[in-house]
């Protein structure tokens, strides 16, 4: 499973278990699209990347529309847990301006109370 | 004064930086050689020695002779266990009029106060790392027999009074850091052409720049680069030669080493980028980005003489088969019947798969009997080798045959290992497997490959038994 997804103080955490890549974006899409589907009331988002070790720009472009998805519906997404590498790609991306990064998935959690 | 550069020893930091040799890597847009090079022309020295390893070819592809800085350039290899100590030692005779050696990544940084006539001084200047000597400027034959025995410390010519800061580049970091000391003022003090005295900044020839993009001194641009609309590049941005950088990108800080495509809108602070390799000198991070939206080589690796060679010594492989087969087909026959010799397997290093099964050719009499020296004489012996060949398992001209695990050591330090039919060891008896195989991957073509398979053939047919 590259997703697992669970719920803290009504916040939605998902964790992604692998690199997210141009292979294994549309797997992690369809996951996140139908747990989004089975809890409606979730509203707010934690990207947990601790296991992430690879992002390309599809991976980033993925990250980026899921976003976008969340706050036109009126919620909010928070990545937490960046590795060295994949932080380096938010870097040199400029995604660091689009997303909020914590270092762990507790601290962001904590902003959305 | 003669120079010796030794720079067949691999570093790992340089390694982590892509596949550009480490004498190679630049320095402010120069490959690191150029500089040492340029002293040798200051200096007045004319004979020139380059002790080759990793990337061999693209360094004497870079240098040449030496005409282009009035220099007599010989290249050599290193035999297996030869240091550059005991090379300077066994020579020592040839040192008597002075030595400019340099066995690591040393940069002479100058100082403020430097000046070329400085360099004419008749002094002694070392550098050790660790307890070698890596560097070493004299011409006291007493100071240089000291330093070659790593006692740069007891030979007066420790420190020295050139105004040039001896550098050793030993991590990404140093390199990192000596970049961009060069870009943020240093490099007045080496000018090239494209230098403006103005703002401090050098942009080489065949650069694309348009209206849009921003160009904030201090910066060293190379040649034959393009900059996309909206760029900005600078301040303190080295950008190699070769390189694209994409529209709506900002650089600064940054180190982008030759044949590399930075993409679109990126932001690259404090960043090294090679090819497609991304990296952080501050923590020596380093990611490699399979993905050339972002980042890319924009240099293909192919090598079309390579690729041309295989394809002609394919076909003379199918005639040498054709030749060989009948007599093969005869006189093995009859060697089985009167056993005096037969194939067996046997272990060798495979550049694609680890090691392969090889049929090898073992005699049984003690005493060469007729059929026995015709079988040789012909090179049947090695007519099983040639379908592997026609399957591209191995090469009809090449390196000797590599046992596995007992020759471990020659694969680890050849840089790309040609497992072929025939060698140079089938004609010259004192052959060294590590220096020829290093030597045939410098010096690979297709009129060497037929000139060792001319010369193989005879010399086995004149001498089947070496």
């Amino acid at each position: 499973m590259l997703v697992s997804c669970s719920k803290a103080n009504g916040i939605g955490i998902i964790k992604i278990n692998e690199a997210l890549t141009a292979a294994t974006v549309d797997a992690f899409r369809e996951q996140f699209s139908s747990w989004q589907a089975a809890e409606p009331e979730v509203k707010n988002f934690v990207i947990d990347l601790a296991d992430v070790d690879f992002m390309d720009s599809a991976g980033l472009g993925t990250l980026i529309a899921v976003l976008k998805r969340v706050t036109e519906q009126g919620g909010d997404m928070k990545v937490a847990c960046l590795q060295k590498k994949p932080r380096m790609v938010f870097e040199i991306t400029r995604a660091y301006k689009v997303f909020e990064i914590f270092d762990t998935v507790d601290e962001a959690v904590k902003t959305f109370q | 004064m003669k120079a010796v550069f030794f720079t067949s020893e691999t570093k790992t930091w340089a390694a982590k930086l892509g596949r550009t040799p480490w004498p190679l890597l630049p320095v402010a847009n120069r490959p690191l050689i150029e500089y040492w090079l340029e002293t040798c022309a200051e200096l007045g020295i004319a004979d020139v020695q380059i002790f080759l390893g990793d990337g061999a070819e693209k360094i004497e592809a870079f240098t040449g002779e030496g005409t282009r800085w009035g220099l007599n350039i010989q290249y050599s290899f290193p035999h297996l266990g030869e240091t550059p100590e005991k090379y300077l030692q066994e020579n020592a005779e040839r040192w008597a009029d002075g030595l400019f050696y340099i066995s690591d990544a040393v940069f002479m940084r100058r100082l403020d106060e430097f000046i070329p006539e400085l360099l004419k001084n008749k002094g002694s200047w070392c550098l050790q790392r660790g307890t070698r000597t890596v560097f070493m400027m004299s011409s006291s034959f007493e100071a240089i027999a000291c330093a070659i025995e790593n006692k740069a410390q007891d030979c007066g010519c420790a420190a020295g009074d050139l105004e040039i800061d001896l550098c050793l580049v030993d991590s990404i970091r140093a390199y990192y850091d000596l970049n961009m000391s060069m870009v943020a003022g240093e490099f007045s003090r080496y000018v090239t052409s494209g230098f403006s005295n103005k703002d401090g900044s050098s942009i080489g020839y065949n650069v694309h720049t348009p209206p849009s993009a921003q160009l904030q001194a201090p910066i060293i641009i190379g040649n034959d680069c393009r900059l996309g609309a909206l760029t900005t590049l600078g301040p303190n941005a080295v950008i190699c030669n070769h390189v694209i950088i994409d529209s709506h990108s900002d650089l600064s800080d940054c180190l982008i080493l030759p044949d590399t495509y930075v993409g679109r809108n990126l932001e690259v602070k404090g960043k090294i980028i090679s090819g497609n390799l991304l990296i952080d000198p501050a923590e020596e991070t380093i990611m490699e980005i399979e993905d050339s939206w972002i980042v890319a080589q924009n240099l293909p690796e192919t090598n079309v003489t390579d690729g041309f060679r295989v394809v002609f010594l394919w076909f003379v492989t199918l005639l040498l088969m054709m030749v060989q087969a009948l007599p093969f087909l005869l006189i093995y026959p009859l060697l089985i019947i009167f056993r005096s010799g037969a194939y067996r397997q046997q272990s060798f290093h495979d550049p694609k798969t680890g090691y392969l099964m090889l049929p090898v050719f073992q005699q049984r009499r003690e005493k060469a009997f007729f059929l026995l020296i015709l079988f040789r004489a012909a090179s049947l012996d090695r007519f099983v080798l040639l379908p592997m060949v026609l399957r591209g398992k191995l090469y009809l001209c090449g390196q000797q045959l590599m046992r596995h695990p007992a020759d471990d050591t020659i694969v680890q330090v050849i840089p790309h290992y040609f497992p072929a039919v025939f060698s140079y060891a089938d004609f010259n008896r004192d052959s060294d497997r590590l220096v020829d195989a290093l030597y045939y991957d410098h010096a690979r073509s297709l009129l060497e490959d037929l000139n060792m398979l001319r010369k193989a053939l005879v010399f086995r047919f004149i001498r089947p038994y070496g």
